[in-house]
């Protein structure tokens, strides 16, 4: 088994047991192995190419969550503004928590007050 | 992009805002921010933030400037030319992307930071007139830099800075 990463077997885990999928079932939507995604659930980190493919098969499962958690950089482009200012964040020690979630919630405010208005 | 793009666009600006919207000192930002279609607000955060530029599609950028106390009017001026220098440089980068510039008092080192305070240090005190306002003040020589301070709107710790870069000679620091 290559990289392990408890968090990311947690996740699929979890996912699994929520939506009452046997690993078989899952391998079905996937076209990813009942194999592979009993490695995964056990931990094993896939390639970044097959969190996208079991993304893709389950829109439920945030890809970059999964991502993080299997310890790649989450996709920018597909992260939600407050998620991806508190990624910026994690790489500000400085900062102590209660800026963080002062400037987390100054976000949220900007985000609400123009949301549904386009340019 | 290297170091001298960002430094050359940065005075590059500065000396545009100069030209194209006639001011003086102290230079108003607020002038500029609206010129720009920046959306401004002083807010209250913890001293360790300073303020930051905040841009996310289908919003205007957001300038968020920490109106504590503990951040005198001085500082709170180049906070704002500062993040306005994020907003230029960064002009090319498509709208749709997000964009989120945090300052610190110890952030201040990347390529990018510096070109912001070159930004924020030439629009606040420009050459031509640190130059004028130096040699005016020449017989008070005590005063000058509180002075020329107060005309530019910006701390004494900031025009000092200023007028050494400038190749000019001033007392050395004293506290008062």
């Amino acid at each position: 088994m290559g990289r392990v990463s408890f968090e990311f077997g947690h996740r699929i885990k979890d996912f699994l047991q929520r939506n009452k999928l046997t690993f078989r079932g899952a391998a079905l939507q996937s076209g990813i192995s009942a194999a592979y995604w009993k490695d995964m659930s056990d931990g094993r980190v896939p390639s970044e190419e097959v969190i996208a493919r079991i993304c893709a098969a389950f829109p439920e499962l945030d890809e970059n969550e999964l991502r993080l958690a299997a310890g790649y950089a989450p996709k920018p482009h597909e992260m939600d503004a407050v998620k991806a200012v508190e990624f910026a964040l994690r790489g500000q020690p400085d900062i102590p928590e209660e800026g963080k979630q002062q400037i987390l919630e100054f976000v949220k405010l900007v985000q609400n007050r123009y949301a549904g208005k386009k340019d | 992009m290297n170091n001298l793009h960002f430094e050359s666009e940065a005075e590059l600006f500065a000396y545009k805002a100069w030209r194209t919207l006639s001011l003086e000192p102290p230079v108003n930002l607020d002038k500029i921010a609206s010129k720009l279609n920046l959306v401004i607000e002083y807010r209250e955060f913890i001293p360790e933030i300073d303020g930051f530029y905040l841009r996310l599609p289908n919003c205007p950028p957001v300038i968020a400037i920490n109106a504590s106390y503990v951040k005198p009017q001085e500082r709170r001026r180049f906070t704002l030319a500062h993040e306005i220098g994020h907003h230029l440089l960064a002009r090319r980068i498509s709208n749709s992307e997000r964009l989120f510039f945090l300052d610190t008092p110890r952030n201040r080192r990347t390529v990018l930071e510096r070109a912001c305070d070159r930004f924020a240090a030439l629009l606040l005190m420009p050459e031509e007139l640190v130059r004028r306002y130096f040699q005016e003040l020449e017989a008070n020589s005590k005063n000058r830099v509180a002075i020329m301070a107060s005309r530019f709107g910006v701390s004494t710790w900031a025009m000092r800075r200023r007028i050494k870069e400038l190749g000019l000679t001033i007392q050395p620091w004293q506290r008062s």
